[in-house]
Order: C-alpha cells, then structure tokens, then sequence
C-alpha cells in the first residue's frame, strides 16, 4: 500500500510517500498556501494536493494533526492547510497528534531512507507512526 | 453525404432534441449540436462508425470512465444500425482555439486554463492513459471559463512495460520530439503539447499553415512537387525538423507581459529535453501555481499591457522607443516612476514584485 505523510508548518505542508511493506521512498514534494484568504488559490492548492495523491496512486493520507493551544500551537493558515487537505483527498484519510509521533519516535529507532531531506522527516515519521 | 443509419437516428432523436447546426471542422464521423426539449440542456451528438471494432469505442469509453470537471462528461452514447454508433456530450459555450483567435486572453486566464487542462490529463495519466492529441480545438471552455479536455478520438493505454503507447499520426505540428524519433507517445509527451497550448494562449507564434514554415528555397522545391501527396508529405518532414531541431516555438513572440519564469518554463516544457522538462502533470501544475502567484493579471492592450491586481490597475504604456508606468488605485491613473524599469519588461517586473 502507498501512504503519503503529511506535516503541516506555517503555511507549507510536505508531502512525503512511502510504501508501507519496504518503507522505501516514493517521492516526496512541497505545497504552499500563500494567500488563505483568496478562495480560488484554496481550490488550485486543493487540486494540486489531489492531483499528488491521484499520481502517486495514494491509498491512505496521513497528517499530523496541528496543535490547537500551548506554545507549539498553530497558525491559521496551519488550520485552513489542514482542512485544503482534508477536502481534497481522494482515498483515506487518518490524523496522528505530534504526540503520537513523538511517542513513536521514542519507541522505534526509525532509520531514514537515503534521498530523504531534514525538512520530509517529519512527514515521513507521521506515515511511519501510522504503520506502527 | 449523410449515410441513412445516421439520418434514421438523427430523426428518432429528433422527438428529444431540437437539431441545430452540424461542426465540420476537424471531425472523424459526424457532429450536431442539439438542445434537449425536456431539460434545456444544449449538447453535442457525435456520431461515428465501429463496425464491430470495439476499440473503435475508446472516445466514449475514456469519457464515461472520467469524474473530473476538467473532462467532458458524457450523457449516454448507443449503437445504431450499419456499424455506426453515437454518442451525446454537453455542449461547451468555447474552445481555447477560438479564445485565441479573439485575442486579449490574459495571463491569469491562460495559466488557469494550462491548470483546468493538467488537472484533467492528471485523471487521464492515473488511468494510465494518454491523449495523444492536446491542441487548442480539443480543449473546451465552460460558461465560467473552466476548461475541459475533449475528442479523445486519439487517446491509447499506456502499455506498462515499456510506459509508452504508440506515437498518434494527429496534428504533426503538435507532434512531440520523441515521438517523432521512436514512433511512441509517454505522458511527457501530453505535458508538452499543454506547453504549446499555453505558448499560443500567451501569444506566441504559432502558425498552423505548412507553408509558414519554409524557407523561400523549400518553397521553390514545395511549388515543383507535383502531387498534393508528395507537397504535403515534404511539408510534413521540414516540420519534423524543425521540432527535432527545436526550433518550433519563438520565445521572442511571447509579448513583454508574460513574465521571464512563464517564458522559460513553456519554452523548457515545449524543448527537446527530456530531462528539463516536468515529468508529471502534478510537478508541471505546482509550477504554475506558483508562476500565477507572482505575476498579476497582465492582459495585452492597443497601448502596452495593463494589470489588474488586489485593490487597482497598472498599466504599462509603449509609444514608440520610451515607455511609462501609470498606477490607477482608484483616484485615476497617476504616473509612477519608481515602477518603471529600463523596458516594459522590467517594468512590469516591477509592478509584478509590488502588487503580486
């Protein structure tokens, strides 16, 4: 099965793909949101994270929930990302908490695959928490 | 002459629609326009012939398999008598090709077209499909300016072993490189003719007449040829040279407006090399969504160029070697000298970095 871990920060999301039997690497790319507030850059944004997930033949969709409160919290822009996604996947969708992530982290030494950027990592880890 | 099974169906049809016209250009079979006296809803009925061919059936089929705004949808299609079939599509108010032809389309307007069209072939791709035949007349426009690819008359499956199917004998002008060279059409090869498409919605150059091509030596060897045969197929190879040798498209015809990024990016899409070229729709509609992000709605005008951005216009006025800016942020247009640059280009460069 193809996954695709999301981690939203500010207003870029990274998109990253693994398959989750060899953990390798599929791709990998970067989606901005640059102006929350135009509803048609909403649609164009919404329909590149669709047209990603429909290329890469995506089964389940990943993302690290954004945190609400507290020092970590959010931005808006985080939020409406959040949601751009969530109206244009077109398979399954599941949300982790950074805590699960960092509980995941904790857990299982994970190894990088070669080619992964420091930025994907995180994006990487939230599909890797899914799988378990 | 319209063979009798078609005027039998078009007659039965004729208690739901109304007949109105018949399109003639560029059309393998038949095509009428018709309005449906229940619902009011203008289409199109295509009529064409299979003769116990099911693959002959590829049109209708790639079309009902498709659930995106950017592709034709289809209404119902059936088999009628003596190897003809039909089927009914919406009608579309336009065409890029003629959106062309009037002028005056604008850059914003030209990228949302090139993103209506890479969001459909990204469907297509998915479906390991390729359209083989993505030029203006096949790209259709809805009342609100939504694009919609149509006539998938040319589109083949993508054998998976080799991610390739053989090369369309459409259009040679639209024809890509590679495919000149193996004989076979991969997704790229719809990624470059989009490019194309936005090169001739952003105004470049782009003849469709054999004859502008040759150089006036070839036309003397053109006007010895003796048979219309012969003429077109000698048309046909110094084309083939021409976009082997990439030189089919003319940056310098892209008018001033047209940002340098745009530029490059078309011109990089519609070039021989592979590997410059964005190999996905996805990776090609990400570029330009970014491009619209940095650039403001030029449009061409009798004067220069004029730009509409969030809260006014700007204009960029050539008259002769100098050129002006003038801002208009709704008290009237005021010249604005920080904005202008050493040409219309920069300029506009400028007014992009401001208000964009």
């Amino acid at each position: 099965m193809i996954l695709c871990g999301i981690s939203i920060s500010s207003s870029e999301a990274t998109l990253v793909w693994l398959d989750d039997g060899s953990l390798q690497l599929i791709g990998a790319h970067k989606v901005l949101l640059t102006d929350p507030y135009d509803p048609e850059d909403l649609a164009r944004t919404g329909e590149l994270i669709r047209q990603f997930l429909v290329e890469k033949k995506t089964e389940l969709v990943v993302v690290r929930k954004s945190s609400i409160a507290g020092k970590f919290g959010a931005g808006h822009i985080a939020f409406r990302l959040e949601t751009v996604i969530a109206m244009s996947v077109p398979c399954d969708l599941a949300f982790v908490s950074p805590q699960s992530v960092a509980a995941f982290v904790k857990r299982e030494n994970s190894v990088f695959p070669c080619g992964l950027k420091k930025y994907q990592q995180n994006a990487y880890l939230v599909a890797l928490t899914k799988i378990g | 002459m319209l063979p009798l099974a078609v005027q039998n169906e078009l007659h039965r049809l004729s208690a739901t629609y109304k007949i109105e016209g018949r399109e003639d250009k560029g059309v393998n079979g038949w095509l009428f326009f018709a309005l449906n006296k229940v619902t009011g809803i203008r289409v199109a009925i295509k009529f064409y012939w299979w003769g116990d061919q099911p693959a002959l059936h590829a049109e209708p089929r790639s079309l009902a398999q498709f659930n995106s705004p950017n592709i034709v949808p289809i209404l119902a299609a059936e088999l009628i008598e003596d190897g003809w079939a039909c089927f009914i599509c919406p009608r579309f108010a336009s065409d890029v090709e003629t959106l062309i032809g009037r002028g005056a389309v604008s850059v914003h307007q030209a990228l949302d077209i090139g993103i209506n069209v890479l969001s459909g072939v990204g469907a297509l791709h998915a479906s390991n499909i390729v359209h083989r035949d993505l030029k203006p007349a096949n790209i259709l426009l809805r009342d609100e300016g939504i694009a919609a690819i149509g006539d998938f008359g040319s589109v083949a499956s993508i054998q998976l072993a080799t991610s390739d199917a053989p090369a369309s004998r459409h259009s040679i002008i639209y024809r890509p490189p590679e495919s000149i060279v193996t004989s076979r059409f991969s997704a790229i090869g719809d990624l470059y003719q989009i490019a194309l498409v936005l090169y001739e919605l952003f105004g470049g150059i782009f003849p469709k007449d054999p004859m502008y091509w040759l150089t006036p030596a070839q036309r003397v060897v053109n006007d010895a040829i003796g048979s219309d045969c012969d003429r077109s197929l000698y048309q046909d190879e110094i084309l083939k040279n021409l976009i082997l040798a990439g030189r089919i498209l003319k940056r310098g015809s892209i008018p001033f407006w047209v940002s340098t990024n745009i530029k490059s990016l078309v011109v990089r899409q519609a070039g021989i090399s592979l590997e410059r070229r964005k190999a996905t729709a996805g990776e090609f509609m990400s570029a330009l969504i970014s491009l619209r992000r940095e650039t403001i709605n030029w449009v061409g005008a009798e004067f220069g160029a004029i730009g509409v951005f969030d809260g006014g216009s700007a204009r960029v006025v050539v008259a002769g070697p100098v050129h002006y800016v003038e801002i208009d942020r709704g008290r009237g247009w005021r010249r604005d000298k920080a904005m202008q640059g050493v040409d219309p280009s920069a300029s506009c460069r400028t007014i992009d970095r401001q208000f964009a």
